[in-house]
């Protein structure tokens, strides 16, 4: 059932065009991850939503009424912040300085009382206590904020918002300032409490691997467009376009046509290889991929680098389920955390991430010649 | 090391200088045989003006942060087209003179003037001198406090149901009290120590800056000194009291 709807969101500040044309719905009970680089409109698009700015297009609430009539929609497209009902979690928490935790989570609670049906506060004080219960919150309810840490800061943010009932909670990167090992463990404790208290999401994130853990869905954002939306699975797997591509870590990009199709299974010829020094037999390099594409049509080549495998230069002569191989020079390799990428020149530029144990098995080193493969299964075309 | 040492002792050196420069004539005013300051209390005049300067100083703080903390938030908050312009408005009493300042406003509420009334010799010429004088230290003080505030902090308050006047009310104005507190002492000191413009449009009644003025021309230095000196001792107290409460906050 859907929760929110964002129809045609359009925000101009001066001569710019912040955001474009921005469409989508958040489902009731989703965590729905806006993910995109610096400056995509990620947080200007919370705000529209939470009602700091005049827009075009349409924003729809759905209710869950308390009787039975079911779900009923208000339209908040030009209602101020504090008549939305949305509550909204910032970077650093935002707690009011001058106000105890208890003070700060109270804050809400004069302005929300008659008006709210989704969770009727007929005593703030009881729900004070069970909010400070289930946010370990008890024995900090009389500190200020800047006696608190970060994880505590970031519970005392999510209980005043919540003791407001809203419906909808906007995220906007809480986590980016924390260390890495906190976030990781806040992540896992926003996404258990969200779990919990069934509040549909928006949050805000450029972090691709935060996106992955937390969003039910996750919208990838660029220059204030929305590029695609779907699972973490389509859109780490099957990105629609290059640039959610190249966001979301794919590393080998390619363009070619396609030169024959067997019925699901397409040969792509890829760009002449002039630059190359590596001798190939072929005067072009062809990839076989599974796509329904016709032949004759332009294609982009999506390859991630943990799906492309080195072996030694032995001529294989054993059927294997891989159907690309090609032979190629080491030309750089860079060690990143836990795994070595080897960057390739196989007529066209190929990365392949291997773990140091096999890097160093196989004796790979800068100018070694080696064979790469990769499944056709694994390429994706866009 | 030595280097660094040296370059210290220098910059104390001319501070301290400095400190006694300003500390040196108040203390040779005050440090008066105290049958002086006794005839400056025994003096009614003197008694009278001095209450005038406090109590109409006071109320001048307390116009100038009625007026000044609402432009103070504008400012600290919006953008818009000439705000230059009036930021410069704002700090325009600094920069001339305040005699200048006493004769522009006779120009506009004095005898025949624009405004058709004539306040000269009343106390609210007084105030309304003062406070002109005194403006810029209230509304940049505050400016100053409420841009200190994250925006972020009023966002979230109108997300939890707050409307723009219950976070102003809730949020900007306790956030920025220090600085508010601080531009108005800083507008009571303005005001209080005001000379020129207040001659000009009020001689009567008088201030204690004016009536002190007039013991110096008409008697001897040392009558004016005795009242000098009991206003610089009630300056100093408030304005140290003052201080001492905005710093145990």
């Amino acid at each position: 059932m859907i929760a929110l709807t964002v129809e045609n969101l359009g925000l101009v500040i001066g001569r710019h065009r912040i955001l474009k044309d921005i469409t989508f719905n958040v489902e009731e009970g989703e965590l729905m991850v806006i993910l995109g680089p610096t400056g995509a409109g990620k947080t200007l698009l919370l705000e529209s939503i939470a009602g700091f700015h005049s827009l075009s297009g349409k924003i729809l609430l759905f209710q869950r009424g308390l009787t039975s009539r079911g779900l009923t929609s208000k339209e908040i497209t030009h209602l101020g912040p504090e008549e939305r009902n949305i509550g909204m979690i910032f970077q650093d928490y935002a707690l009011f300085p001058h106000l105890t935790v208890k003070e700060n989570i109270l804050f809400g609670t004069r302005y929300r009382k008659e008006e709210n049906s989704k969770s009727q506060i007929p005593n703030p004080k009881m729900e004070l206590e069970s909010l400070v219960e289930l946010f370990k919150l008890t024995h900090l309810v009389h500190r200020f904020p800047n006696t608190l840490s970060g994880g505590e800061k970031q519970r005392v943010s999510l209980a005043r918002a919540m003791i407001t009932g809203p419906e909808l909670l906007l995220f906007d990167e809480p986590l980016s300032a924390l260390d890495e090992e906190l976030r990781v463990q806040m992540q896992e404790e926003i996404k258990v409490i969200l779990k919990e208290l069934k509040i549909p999401s928006l949050y805000v994130t450029h972090s691709r691997i935060e996106a992955m853990v937390l969003g039910d869905r996750i919208a990838m954002m660029e220059d204030g467009e929305l590029l695609q939306i779907g699972t973490p699975n389509e859109i780490f797997s099957t990105p629609q376009n290059e640039r959610v591509a190249q966001f979301t870590g794919v590393e080998t990009i390619l363009s070619g046509i396609i030169k024959e199709q067997k019925g699901g299974l397409a040969v792509i010829s890829v760009g002449e290889n002039s630059k190359s020094q590596i001798p190939n037999p072929k005067e072009e390099i062809e990839i076989e991929a599974i796509t329904t594409r016709a032949v004759g049509e332009k294609v982009t080549i999506c390859i991630r680098s943990e799906n492309v495998g080195i072996e030694e230069t032995v001529p294989v002569s054993a059927k294997t389920s891989v159907r690309n191989k090609l032979r190629g020079r080491i030309k750089k390799v860079t060690q990143c955390g836990p795994v070595i990428k080897v960057h390739l020149d196989c007529g066209i530029p190929i990365i392949a991430a291997i773990t140091k144990q096999s890097y160093e098995e196989l004796g790979l080193a800068k100018d070694k010649e080696v064979m790469v493969s990769f499944k056709a299964i694994t390429v994706h075309i866009i | 090391m030595k280097r660094t040492h040296s370059f210290y002792f220098m910059l104390s050196f001319i501070s301290g200088l400095l400190i006694l420069f300003i500390l040196l004539p108040l203390l040779r005013t005050i440090i008066l045989p105290a049958q002086f300051i006794g005839k400056a209390i025994a003096d009614k005049e003197v008694i009278q003006a001095i209450f005038n300067s406090v109590f109409l100083s006071i109320v001048s703080a307390v116009i100038a942060g009625i007026f000044g903390i609402p432009l103070a938030y504008i400012l600290a908050r919006k953008r818009f087209w000439g705000k230059r312009i009036v930021e410069t408005i704002v700090d325009i009493p600094l920069a001339i003179p305040h005699t200048i300042v006493g004769i522009a406003l006779l120009s506009v509420f004095g005898k025949n003037a624009l405004l058709g009334f004539n306040f000269v010799g009343t106390r609210i010429a007084i105030v309304t001198a003062m406070v002109f004088v005194s403006l810029p230290c209230m509304v940049n003080s505050a400016r100053d406090g409420f841009e200190a505030i994250d925006e972020k902090l009023e966002k979230v308050g109108r997300t939890l149901g707050a409307s723009v006047y219950e976070v102003f009310r809730r949020i900007s104005l306790p956030l920025a009290k220090r600085n508010i507190l601080t531009g108005l002492s800083l507008t009571w000191a303005r005001s209080i120590s005001e000379f020129g413009a207040v001659v000009v449009v009020a001689y009567y009644p008088m201030t204690a800056p004016v009536k002190i003025w007039d013991l110096f021309t008409t008697t001897t230095l040392k009558a004016s000194a005795g009242a000098s000196a009991l206003l610089l001792i009630i300056c100093l107290t408030m304005f140290g009291l003052f201080r001492l409460l905005l710093h145990k906050k």
